[in-house]
């Protein structure tokens, strides 16, 4: 057990620099270590991250948001009523339909006539076709709708399936976390994390930020897009000058290449009625972007559109004009097409803009937590205080108890913290109060490892044997012991990362990274330091 | 070199642990008992976390007035409301319980929110001189009893992002005149009332020129409590039942359930010691019992070790001696790893601020339990259940 062989032993100082050399940024400041957009005068093969430190000891605010599905379902299905009421409508001759009801999943409606069961469900196809390609976010291509039939009366349901609905909600929050993102991003606060957790929640926090109202009103906003009529009353030039006609406005263009726009200060269609926007082309091959509304939207729309063939309407984001197409024919039906000198790239720009621009369904508060940055400061004090002093009152006990032996499990300790700081740099996990509780709770357990083996040595002189013997006896018969012991409690630190939330996971993650640096340092550092002093000193007798 | 090395017990112990065995569990018996009618008759201390509600924790300039303060809190009317020193005098954490509801259009996890915008505002309130006056439509002003700085107010105004939303001064230094735009439309959501944009604005004044600082403040809607509790019962008895494979695994039957008594033991008692204390149980006070659970286990392992080695070891030897000896044979390592694992705790207790001191604690009863345990417990127990010395040897 004592021998090492070289490349174990070049194997062991490599992970101990390896983990030096993580937790070496911790110590350097900012303008050597560099910051997130800018690296410092470190070489770039260096690691340059610091311990991530959780909101509790940093400051700022933590929101746990739910979306609520209720109101996607219910959207979806308004949707969906309306959308079959036009199919039904769209050529001739005309489908009558009536009775129309939204009941949970499902939408049903009664054909006049019973006998145009086989064109109505023809018609409807694209209710299928559409719904699907549109939500195909993972290339999803299943059946969106379960479409039942009853042609003796006329009636017809349309079930959304589950499948469809989780997608539905999936995507409701992954659009959900892309406003959010692009909001707070606005807020200019540094490195906000936005995470989608599960099917229906998003976490934010917010480092620094310790006023949840803020970011609360800014969250739950839902970003404003109307559709205007250009107004040709007066040239640009003319209204640049202050001419501007009564009941129009100037607004900038969001490419500031473009000039300004005058537009009529009449709201024709308000983007809250858009359900949906895609990157598609036209029929000529070029990018362009399909819009959908709802019921509403639609009417204004289609009525806006007829009435002003050849102008220009504009699409206005927070008063800012995202683009300003000709209209070229009425748009009735819902959906219309934007199409200009767009890229692909621009085409899809805009569309997520239209789709992102408000948020697709309410989104409620169900956990929040916030912090002020002084507290935070003191929290890390005072933790770093407590570490301190137990850490010196654990390696001068360990002294008094085993002198020598004592001195080779301070080392061990000392590496063994290095390597948690490394660890926690290097994996960017985050160190929350609990956390360093953690490794307060692994610098007391650590040594245990130590004590089990040094325990056994004492025993093993105690029976007469050599020195060089009741060594290395002592370190192979603690192995199991020590394995045995730290394995269970790595079950109950796994379970914390698992089951845990917030704080507690960082507490989970302190003690099982413990785990592995104390077995590591106590039964391959330890034992090299005891094997180097043997081997080198020789002794005759072991004091311990 | 001659050394004397400190020694809490002597190398060559022969403590009779097994003949105190009938003590030791009459003792258990009647502290699990107590436990158990402790949690029964007084229940524990449930933080936010697992029955939601909202903790706020603020920090005045000098000692604070807790009776000042509890009196602006109730008089909220916000049902059950904690308010105390919390680690220093000049900070003070507010409590209060989960706001309920039997009106199903009102949303429950907003009213929580609500409440703590409350118990803000009016403290905020209670500890600035200000005086607000409102038009309901354009301007209102605000007069302090002393000098107000103006760009502090405005600055925090600006966080409002509230297009031609203003703070100007005011007749005297001690005035400001508050100008809300003709129409308040928000870049991001259009028009808003002009009196919610008040409300905004006044808060955030008074948040400005409060003497109180809000520090941290927790809100735990009804759903996510609810999720905690069965997350961390779950946690609890998820890393019993792993423990209990394992060992079984490694070991025989009779020590995995010996060993489970043992940890199920610890954590009665903890709960007991939650009960009595008052301490307030929170997400940290799991982490703190499965913490528990993986030191007493380690203790366990640790002794129950030793023992199947004198088992192998001493075929004819009688099975109380043999428990003995294994439990005299760990004794030290078992002292010495409590002493270590207590000196980083107790500075933790005393230093690490008030927000671990309920963990640090907890993890303080623990170890001196589950060492307890591992030792009048955990290895006794295999006596009862009789040890089958050859299924051992078998492997």
């Amino acid at each position: 057990m004592l021998h090492f062989s070289r490349l174990k032993q070049i194997s062991i100082w490599f992970v101990i620099a390896l983990g030096l050399l993580f937790a070496l940024p911790n110590f350097l400041p900012e303008d050597i270590r560099g910051t997130e957009d800018k690296r410092g005068s470190l070489p770039s093969f260096m690691p340059n991250k610091t311990v991530n430190l959780g909101l509790d000891l940093q400051g700022g605010s933590y929101l746990l948001l739910e979306v609520n599905t209720d109101s996607v379902r219910l959207n979806k299905m308004e949707a969906t009523q309306e959308e079959s009421r036009q199919l039904l409508r769209s050529e001739r001759p005309i489908i009558p339909a009536r009775n129309f009801r939204i009941h949970d999943k499902t939408v049903t409606f009664n054909l006049a006539r019973p006998e145009q069961m086989e064109m109505a469900l023809e018609r409807l196809k694209p209710l299928n076709e559409v719904a699907g390609g549109q939500l195909a976010i993972g290339g999803n291509t299943d059946r969106t709708f379960v479409i039942k039939s009853d042609a003796a009366s006329g009636r017809i349901s349309l079930t959304i399936t589950d499948a469809a609905l989780t997608r539905l909600n999936r995507d409701a929050v992954v659009r959900s976390v892309e406003v959010i993102r692009n909001r707070i991003t606005e807020l200019g606060t540094k490195d906000p994390t936005i995470l989608r957790q599960g099917n229906s929640r998003i976490i934010v926090e917010v480092p620094g930020e310790s006023d949840p109202v803020r970011i609360k009103r800014i969250i739950e906003k839902t970003a404003q897009m109307t559709f205007h009529m250009v107004n040709t009353k007066v040239t640009i030039a003319e209204a640049l000058t202050g001419r501007i006609p009564p009941g129009a406005k100037l607004v900038k263009s969001s490419n500031p290449a473009e000039p300004d726009l005058l537009v009529d200060r009449r709201i024709l269609v308000d983007g809250a009625d858009l359900i949906d926007a895609q990157q598609t082309f036209n029929q000529e091959g070029q990018p362009a972007v399909t819009f959908t509304f709802n019921s509403r939207g639609s009417l204004q729309f289609g009525k806006a559109t007829s009435e002003n063939i050849g102008r220009r309407f504009a699409i206005l984001l927070d008063d800012e004009s995202i683009t300003a197409p000709v209209i070229r024919g009425p748009i009735i039906g819902g959906t219309g097409l934007i199409d200009g000198s767009f890229t692909v790239e621009t085409a899809n720009d805009l569309a997520i803009l239209m789709r992102a621009g408000s948020l697709p369904a309410k989104l409620e508060t169900l956990n929040e937590r916030s912090v002020g940055a002084s507290m935070g400061d003191e929290a890390v004090k005072a933790g770093a205080i407590s570490l301190m002093i137990g850490f010196g009152a654990v390696m001068i006990y360990m002294l008094l108890c085993y002198g020598r032996f004592g001195l080779f499990a301070n080392a061990a300790l000392l590496v063994n913290l290095t390597l948690i700081l490394g660890a926690l740099s290097g994996l960017q996990a985050t160190l929350t109060l609990p956390g360093i509780a953690g490794v307060i709770l692994t610098i007391g357990m650590a040594v245990d490892a130590n004590v089990l083996i040094f325990e056994r040595i004492r025993e093993e002189i105690a029976i007469g044997r050599t020195p060089m013997n009741a060594v290395e006896t002592g370190f192979a018969k603690a192995r199991s012991t020590i394995l045995d012991a730290n394995i269970t409690t790595l079950i109950a630190a796994v379970l914390l990362l698992l089951f845990g939330s917030g704080p507690v996971q960082g507490f989970g993650v302190t003690l099982a990274i413990g785990i592995f640096t104390s077995v590591f340092t106590a039964f391959l550092f330890s034992r090299l330091l005891t094997s180097y002093w043997i081997m080198r000193a020789k002794p005759k007798t072991i004091s311990l | 070199m001659p050394l004397s090395f400190v020694r809490l017990i002597p190398g060559d112990t022969h403590f009779r642990f097994v003949r105190l065995r009938k003590i030791a569990f009459a003792a258990s018996i009647v502290a699990l008992l107590g436990a158990v009618a402790a949690f029964t008759v007084l229940g524990i201390n449930l933080g936010i976390d697992f029955k939601g509600g909202g903790n706020i924790e603020i920090k005045t300039q000098e000692a604070a007035d807790i009776k000042k303060i509890n009196d602006v809190v109730r008089g909220l009317g916000l049902g059950e409301v904690e308010v105390r020193e919390f680690g220093s005098p000049t900070e003070v954490l507010i409590r209060f319980e989960r706001q309920e509801t039997n009106d199903p259009e009102v949303n429950e996890e907003r009213l929580q929110q609500q409440a703590a915008h409350n118990v803000h505002e009016a403290l905020y309130a209670a500890f600035s001189d200000l005086e607000f006056s409102f038009d309901g439509d354009k301007s209102g002003t605000v007069v302090s009893g002393s000098d107000l700085d103006l760009e502090k107010g405005q600055k925090a105004l600006q966080s409002l992002d509230v297009e031609g939303l203003t703070l100007e001064a005011g007749v005297d230094a001690k005035t400001l005149v508050l100008t809300l735009p003709k129409v308040v439309v928000d870049r991001k959501s259009g028009p808003e009332l002009q009196q919610q944009v008040y409300d905004q604005a006044r808060y955030k004044l008074l948040e400005t020129y409060s003497t109180l600082v809000s520090q941290r403040t927790d809100i735990v809607g009804p759903k996510v409590s609810g999720e905690l509790v069965q997350s961390g019962i779950i946690a609890v008895l998820g890393a019993l039942f792993c423990m209990m494979l394992y060992i079984w695994f490694r070991f025989e039957w009779q020590f995995s359930v010996g060993a489970v008594i043992a940890l199920a033991h610890d954590v009665t008692l903890t709960i007991g010691m939650f009960a009595l204390t008052r301490i307030e149980f929170n997400l940290a006070s799991i982490a703190a019992i499965l913490t528990i659970v993986g030191y007493s286990m380690n203790d366990t392992v640790v002794v129950y070790d030793r023992i199947r080695e004198k088992l192998r070891m001493f075929k004819k030897m009688e099975m109380g001696d043999l428990i003995d000896l294994a439990i005299n044979k760990t004794l030290a390592r078992t002292s010495i790893t409590s002493v270590t694992t207590l000196l980083a705790l107790v500075p933790l207790y005393l230093y690490g601020g008030e927000a671990l001191r309920g963990f640090a604690i907890t993890m303080i009863w623990g170890v001196l339990v589950g060492t307890y345990s591992s030792i009048f417990i955990a290895a006794p127990l295999l006596m009862v259940f009789g040890i089958n010395r050859e299924a051992l040897d078998g492997e």
